[in-house]
Order: C-alpha cells, then structure tokens, then sequence
C-alpha cells in the first residue's frame, strides 16, 4: 500500500483508504436493501459511492506522497459525504411504515470511525457528526414518526458514540506506545550498529598502531637523528592508543552475531572504506613487501 | 593423539587446558633453544617484530603468518620459549587458537602469549581466555612491554 516510511502517515493512509472502501460497498449494499422502498431516491447513494470511490483513486494516485493531512482530509471528506446521503435515507426510511431499526448506519458509522480515523480530532468530529445527524435527523421528523420510534431512540446513538470515542483515544494511545516503542528499538538498534562500527574500526586500526609503535622503537634503536621527530610521532600514537582505551568500554555493549567473528581487514576495508579504497590498499601492501 | 592433518576444529581439547601428561613430549634435542615465535598474519607488523626483536632484543626470532606455516615449521616450532600467536589469523583460516592447540598437542611446554587486536568480548578472544595457561594482550602493547614478554623467559 502506501510507500511511506512514516508509521503515522501509514495510518492516516490506510484509515482513509478503507473508510472510503466501507462507504463505496456500505452504500451499494443499502441501496440493494432499500429497492423496495418507490420513493427512496437513489443519488445519496450514488454520490456517497461515487465520492468513495473517487477517495480510493485519489488515495492510490497520492499514495506515495502520503501525508496524514491527506489522509485526514480524505477521512472527513468521506465522513461528510456518507452523512449527506445518511441524512436524506433515514428520513425515507422511516416513513415507510414498516418496521425499522432506526440510524444503524450512524451506530455503526460512530464505531468504524473509532478504528478507522487518521487523527484524534478526525475522529472525535466524525463521531460526533454519526452522533448529531441521527439526533438532528429524528426532530426534523414529523412527530407522529417519531412516536413510532423504538423506545429509548434516537438517544441510543449516544451510547454508541460514547462508546466510539472511548475505542478512538484507547486506540490512539495504543498508537502512541506503539510508535514510541518502534522510535526506541530504533534507536538501539542504530546504537547497536554505531558501536559495532565504532569497535570494527578500533579492532581494525590496532594491528597498524601496533606496527608503529614497534616501528619507532626499532627507528630509536637504529639512529638517535630521528628523535625529536619519533617523539611527535609517539605523542600521536599514544592519542591513537587512548582512543582506543575509550572504545574499550563499549565492548560490553555489544553483543557478537554468528559470522562477526570473521570480519576482519578485508571485510573492513569493503565496509569502511568502499570498493574503491581496495586497489589502493593492495598496491600499498605490495609496495611495503 | 592428534596427528598434524587432524581438524584442530574437532580437536577435544580445543578452548581447554590441555593436561601435558596427555601430549606427546617433545624431544629434548629441540626444547628451549630459546629462540621467539610470532605468528602474525599481518606481513608488515610480523617481519617488523621478527627485525625488532633481532636487532634491539638480540633474540632469534621466527615469524610465521598462519597456522599451516607453522606447522610446516614441525618440530622447529618446539624448540622457542616463548610463542607469540596473534588470535586472528585471518577470515576462514585457522586461528591463534589452533595454533595454540597444535603447540601444545605437539608437546610444547613452554610459554603462549597471545596478541590480539580484537575487543575481550570477541568470541575468539572469549575461547582463548578460557585456556588457562595462555597470556592474553591487547595490541597496542608498547616495546617494553614486548621485551618483558621477552626477558622473563631469559631470566
């Protein structure tokens, strides 16, 4: 689906994108529902479907520019769209005379969005529209409908809303914990490949240290010339050394995979330096025999 | 008894204390020569060493750069006092550590310093440290260091 990298986004994304997919099937299905009802018009329908549909292709066209505003957007934009053609049903609906339970739609709307919505704020304003469209819906009524409703109604889209709202922030601090416990494995898992990194390139760099260090010995014991010069040149390696001795307390932080083992000066040599860094250190080593 | 073109990898002994009274015994004809061993995959720091401790040391010193080189070496090998074995020999080769058992399975009883440039975590350094009669340093070791390695076994 979406190609973005960010787990909100990827959210928002599939939210929008699955909510306008409900809208475009849910619709199609009421409509198949209500072919016994003469006067119930079809455009709600069909426009709600359509602007599903239409959100899917958009979705799909953007979705590796996603972003959770467009996501968001796409979210309310079907939201909108559904209350419209909810709006105008339900009045046919419930003049049909025949027995109906009424705004399940809404019921069912208010819980879809509490899995669905890209944002907190999306979500609580798409709740409360299912919510206020089915109450609105049943004072526009004439009252002897409204005397025909179940009892307890419309106030039982409340208690759905409640419930959807309670679904909306458990979900959205699941969301939260989720992606903070995703920022930390990635976090450790960067530290983990840092020291890693950090002690190849001190375990790589000992073995030449070590060559001169023996190297400047071997200089001071042939030719007392040079010695101001190999001081210096000491005073480096001991930076080189202490460096070292800093790293060494990262050692425990890493724990050594299957095969690390093996890696060693020409394995580093691809990793640290690159393909190119390797005719160079070759031609060096055949030049130093 | 391992014979010399036995997998060392298999070797039962191989991360343990290998007890002497269980190894062949080298001749004496070749024991404590005095001479050092290196065995350093790298070419540059192993003839350096082998140069060092020649020429400042004035110690005969023998510098081989794998596990098969020493082996070559047969029962040469015995005759130093000390060997020097860098743990790493290289990706897919034989290690210090083999070395080590090799020497040891040989007869040799003498000293085993090794030299590694790896962390103490590294799971090579981590077998070598369970072998108990081996010295373990980390590179860089500074000279005097090396000639204390050197002098104690003269001493």
């Amino acid at each position: 689906m979406t190609l973005s990298g960010d787990l909100a986004t990827r959210h928002a994304w599939r939210g929008a994108f699955v909510a306008a997919a409900l809208n475009a099937a849910g619709m199609s299905v009421d409509f198949f529902l209500s072919r016994g009802i003469p006067t119930m018009p079809t455009y709600p329908y069909a426009l709600s479907a359509l602007i599903g549909v239409g959100l899917m292709v958009f979705l799909l066209i953007r979705r590796q520019r996603a972003t959770v505003r467009l996501g968001s957007a796409a979210f309310l934009t079907n939201t909108v769209a559904i209350l419209v053609a909810l709006w105008i049903t339900s009045g046919y609906w419930a003049t049909t005379g025949r027995t109906w339970t009424p705004f399940q739609a809404n019921k069912l709307g208010a819980l879809a969005v509490a899995v669905l919505a890209p944002q907190l704020v999306v979500g609580l304003a798409s709740i409360a529209g299912f919510a206020a469209t089915a109450v609105g819906k049943f004072y526009f009524l004439d009252p002897e409908i409204q005397r025909g409703f179940p009892v307890g109604e419309p106030w039982f889209v409340l208690i759905y809303a409640l419930f959807g709202v309670v679904l909306l922030i458990y979900r959205r601090r699941g969301m939260a914990l989720e992606r903070e416990m995703l920022r930390v494995q990635a976090e450790a898992a960067a530290a983990e490949r840092l020291t890693r990194t950090l002690l190849r390139l001190r375990d790589y760099t000992n073995t030449p240290v070590q060559t001169i260090v023996f190297t400047i010995e071997l200089l001071r014991a042939k030719t007392r010339d040079l010695k101001p010069i190999l001081d210096r040149l000491e005073r480096a390696v001991e930076k080189l050394t202490e460096l070292s001795r800093v790293l060494t307390s990262y050692e425990t932080a890493h724990k050594w995979s299957p095969g690390d083992e093996s890696l060693d000066a020409t394995t580093m040599d691809e990793q640290l330096l690159g393909n190119e860094a390797r005719p160079t250190a070759i031609r060096t080593a055949r030049q130093t025999r | 008894m391992s014979s010399l073109t036995e997998p060392i990898v298999d070797n039962p002994h191989r991360g343990l204390t290998i007890p002497h009274d269980s190894v062949r015994q080298a001749p004496a004809s070749v024991m404590g020569t005095g001479f050092v061993l290196y065995v350093e995959d790298n070419d540059d720091l192993r003839e350096l060493v082998v140069e060092l401790v020649t020429v400042v040391l004035q110690r005969r010193c023998v510098g081989v750069g794998s596990y098969e080189e020493l082996v070559g070496l047969g029962e040469e090998a015995l005759g130093c006092s000390v060997a020097i074995l860098d743990i790493n020999l290289g990706p897919n080769r034989r290690s210090g550590i083999d070395a080590y058992a090799w020497l040891r399975d040989m007869g040799y009883t003498g000293r085993v310093v090794f030299l590694t440039g790896h962390a103490s975590t590294h799971p090579l350094v981590v077998e070598a440290q369970r072998i108990g009669d081996a010295q373990i340093l980390s590179k860089p070791i500074d000279p005097d260091r090396l000639r204390s390695i050197i002098e104690r076994e003269r001493q």
